[in-house]
């Protein structure tokens, strides 16, 4: 049951955010679809960059290994530092991809449709 | 990548963290990842190197429980011979030799305790000891290993000529873990994973 706990806030917090949202900050329902595509584009964009920068990485600690006497640990990419970084790569990525024009435009067409 | 693709991609990962942090998952993939623990005599008990020597000259956590476990089986009698391993950074020994005080420290002999601090990988490890022990014959030995490494571990010894008692030190089947603890172990699984491919690309096992 303590393992729930954290999920429960986060559960709890999101009801206040949506209810927030739309009654005292007038933000439209149909938005929330919109900022679940855009939040889902981020998370696969932080795959991405983390799997580019782990594979990069590696090349580096590989060949760093082979061509110096220096010997530098795999285990340096084991770090929580490296998936928040992607993660922020992921996030200005994702907002320059959305807010480009042609982009821009594809996501005004889903809130028009969702409105009708 | 179209960006129905990369939705997929973003839902599988958002779901994937869901599942690792809030479900017994990555514990159970630990457990069907790592070989079971035996506790049988052997000739030696061979500790592998891992988690170094912090700033202050002290073992790291990871490291100390490593050589209490060994401590342990020695006391217990399982075998006469402690070898440790370790990286040779640190200061002033390197994690070997600072095992190697801790063990006295403990009351084991200086003349039951070896050491090897020239090994960087878990590959140069297994040579090094094979040429350590070699001459005095031994080929069965306990290893103490991490949870997640301990396969890979015992099919590198296994390469050069060792018969190995899996002893991982690390709970193996830990239900009620945190969210940051899975988290944690998963990252350590998903290191282990690239390791194995690396070591079968390389054919070190």
């Amino acid at each position: 049951m303590e393992q729930l706990l954290l999920p429960l806030l986060v559960a709890l917090t999101s009801v206040g955010a949506y209810a927030a949202g739309t009654r005292v900050f007038g933000l439209p329902r149909h938005g929330l679809a919109l900022a679940v595509r855009y939040t889902l584009d981020v998370a696969g964009l932080t795959v991405l960059f983390l799997a580019v920068n782990l594979g990069l990485g590696l090349a580096v600690v590989l060949g760093s290994r082979a061509l110096s006497m220096r010997f530098v640990s795999v285990y340096i990419l084991n770090d929580t530092s490296l998936i928040a970084l992607s993660a922020l790569q992921a996030v200005v990525v994702g907002s320059w991809w959305r807010l480009s024009p042609g982009a821009r435009g594809e996501d005004v067409k889903r809130a028009t449709r969702a409105q009708l | 990548m179209p960006r129905a693709l990369l939705r997929i991609l973003g839902g599988a990962a958002l779901a994937s963290f869901l599942i690792a942090a809030f479900s017994p998952a990555v514990s159970l993939l630990s457990y069907l990842m790592t070989p079971a623990r035996r506790s049988e005599p052997a000739q030696a008990i061979v500790v592998l190197g891992g988690g170094g020597v912090a700033a202050s000259g002290l073992l790291t956590d990871t490291s100390m429980r490593a050589t209490m476990e060994a401590i342990v089986l020695y006391r217990q009698g399982l075998a006469p011979l402690l070898v440790l391993s370790g990286s040779p950074e640190g200061s002033p020994h390197g994690e070997a030799e600072t095992r190697a005080d801790l063990a006295r420290a403990c009351g084991i002999p200086a003349s039951a305790i070896m050491t090897s601090s020239q090994a960087r990988t878990t590959h140069e490890e297994a040579q090094q000891i094979h040429t350590l022990l070699a001459p005095r014959d031994i080929r069965k030995i306990l290893l103490v290993a991490d949870t997640p490494g301990m396969a890979r571990a015992m099919k590198v010894f296994e390469r050069v000529g060792f018969d190995v008692v899996p002893t991982p030190w690390s709970e193996v089947l830990d239900l009620d873990g945190l969210p940051e603890d899975r988290l944690s172990l998963l990252r350590q699984l998903a290191m282990e994973l690239v390791a194995r491919v690396y070591y079968r690309v390389a054919g070190y096992v």
